[in-house]
């Protein structure tokens, strides 16, 4: 038992001083990151919750300096306005699930090393992990999509 | 004595490990979308004539990029060669990482405060 564990710890990848140090710059700026980007999320919601009213006007005033659709102004500043907030409701919804799993892997790392803490580490690269596996999902996607555009532009 | 044994109380356990393995695959997937992506987007800007901002972005893309990319490479060699030095490269390449992101977000955030003055301004007259 004893010669397991001391085989073990001479083929274990230990985390020294120097890699706990990157690891804790690494945790601090990927939670400043992240609550960045939450203000960023809750100043443009503060921003959509207060000018709601308004930017129905702005719309149906783009809708009538067109002649040509000025008739359906009404129509389009209505119905601009709820894919606008469907968009919104969508990236700050997305926004909001990538910043959750960002804090939770910046907040985990400074744990970690702050408190020679083996769990909170092992929850960073967890979350750090799942946060990869929808990011790489959404840039196969837009590398697709641009892909397309080439095709389109140099069809 | 006492610190020098502390230091060593994080390891590399086997879950971990095979935590720190997808988190490489991952990384280096989107490195090498990414650097496809903005390849294509370089080539469309081209065709369009918007050059000089999509050369900064893709500039800026590709150096983050190459980044992820050696953090995720020298992550996998050092889980398969148990080499200490190669996992502080590889975590040094991740801070470098989200170093730049930080900056780049304080920069987008001046800009999108900019945005929201002159909206409101816009607005306000309306």
């Amino acid at each position: 038992m004893e010669y397991q564990e001391n085989n073990e710890s001479v083929f274990d990848l230990n985390i020294d001083s120097t890699t706990a140090t990157q690891l804790n710059a690494t945790g601090k700026w990927a939670r400043f990151s992240a609550i960045f980007v939450w203000v960023l999320l809750g100043v443009l919601f503060l921003f959509l919750v207060f000018f709601s009213s308004k930017l129905g006007d702005l719309l149906s005033t783009f809708g009538n300096s067109s002649t040509k659709y000025g008739d359906l102004s009404a129509v389009m500043s209505g119905s601009l306005k709820t894919i606008m907030i469907v968009v919104f409701a969508v990236v700050f919804g997305l926004g909001a699930l990538f910043n959750t799993l960002m804090f939770s892997f910046g907040s985990n790392l400074l744990k970690a090393t702050d408190n020679q803490d083996q769990s909170a580490l092992e929850k960073a690269f967890n979350s750090y992990k799942i946060y990869l596996i929808i990011t790489g999902v959404f840039v196969i996607l837009g590398t697709v999509i641009t892909l397309f555009s080439l095709l389109t532009l140099f069809k | 004595m006492e610190e020098q044994s502390s230091l060593f109380n994080l390891t590399v356990t086997p879950s971990l490990r095979s935590t720190m393995k997808t988190v490489a695959t991952w990384a280096k997937l989107c490195a090498i979308f990414a650097f496809i992506s903005e390849g294509v987007s370089l080539l469309v800007s081209f065709k369009n004539g918007n050059l000089l901002g999509s050369v900064i972005a893709t500039a800026i893309g590709v150096f983050m990029n190459i980044l992820l990319l050696n953090f995720a490479t020298k992550l996998q060699a050092a889980l398969e060669t148990n080499d200490e030095g190669l996992l502080t490269e590889s975590f040094s390449n991740l801070r470098r990482y989200y170093l730049i992101t930080g900056i780049l977000m304080i920069i987008v955030a001046v800009i999108v405060l900019i945005a929201l003055v002159f909206v409101i301004a816009f607005a306000s007259k309306l």
